[in-house]
């Protein structure tokens, strides 16, 4: 991932203006939290977590680790079919575990 | 080392090769330097003297620290009895904000007065006390509960936390980066609960 994004984390609540930039990324969507985006670097959305059933927040289902797997593919410029079927598979083993 | 063993067993383990010889050794007991430069003794404590000094947590405070590195927290050790926390408990339980200001940013540890954890962090108050930690385990500040207000708490939980960092600078720093390095971003909205 890291060679093609820069993550980061912005707490609405404890990060300092966190609210703002909260509602100026997200709009009137909604859907709880968390709630992920994909921004080019002028800052122009590309990509939401807002899947077509809705926010997939923490993805843990395999609806939500396919729509994740989905955000990489609709955004990235570096990362090639194989690197996205690994990330895709890391992530349903480590969602497995957290699945009741 | 004035006086080696009998067959200068530690010389010929350390090969010295000269007198004085410097071998610099770190707060974690590690060896860092070997056969050092009599004149670059100092530069080289200065740096070793500049790293932070190593983590010496104590078991009691492993997971809740653990918790406290991942969620980018501090510790809040409340030593003193049930009636000590329930007190403290009940200033914060009045005032909303308070509770959830203290519930993001610190994780807390119960532990009695006297006891075990108490002796390895180096208290010996014999009054109920809050002690503020870093997640690895380095005291910040310590605050008496007996009497304790909400103001007073409010300004120890201020005070002791780890520092806001601005959502619009993270923002801003990661779109810069992200154009230098001919990037994405993914922004990850999250919140403590």
């Amino acid at each position: 991932m890291g060679r093609d994004y820069v993550t980061i984390k912005i707490d609405v609540e404890r990060n300092a203006s966190g609210d703002a930039v909260a509602k100026r990324l997200r709009g009137e969507r909604r859907g709880g939290i968390p709630w992920m985006v994909i921004l080019d670097a002028d800052g122009k959305e590309l990509v939401s977590s807002d899947a077509p059933s809705g926010n997939i927040g923490c993805p843990v289902q395999p609806e939500e680790v396919a729509w994740f797997a989905e955000m990489l593919r609709r955004s990235t410029t570096r990362l090639d079919d194989d690197d996205v079927a690994g990330i895709q598979a890391e992530l349903e083993a480590y969602a497995k575990t957290l699945r009741r | 080392m004035a006086i080696d063993r009998p067959g200068k067993l530690t010389v010929g383990a350390f090969a010295v090769d000269s007198f004085p010889d410097y071998y610099v050794v770190d707060r974690g007991g590690n060896l860092r330097v070997a056969d050092l430069q009599n004149g670059a003794l100092e530069a080289t404590v200065q740096m070793l003297l500049a790293e932070p000094a190593p983590s010496s947590l104590p078991t009691e405070l492993t997971e809740a620290a653990e918790r406290a590195v991942r969620k980018d927290k501090r510790l809040l050790v409340l030593l003193g009895g049930d009636d000590d926390r329930a007190a403290f408990n009940q200033v914060s339980r009045l005032d909303r904000a308070l509770r959830r200001e203290l519930s993001n940013e610190y994780e807390t540890v119960p532990a009695p007065l006297g006891g075990p954890l108490a002796a390895a962090l180096g208290v010996t108050a014999t009054e109920a006390t809050a002690l503020a930690l870093d997640a690895r385990g380095a005291p910040l500040g310590s605050i008496a509960m007996g009497g304790l207000d909400r103001d007073r708490l409010w300004a120890f939980a201020r005070e002791h936390k780890v520092a806001s960092a601005d959502a619009e600078l993270i923002l801003a720093r990661a779109l810069a980066q992200a154009t230098q390095e001919k990037k994405r971003v993914l922004v990850h909205l999250g919140a403590p609960w």
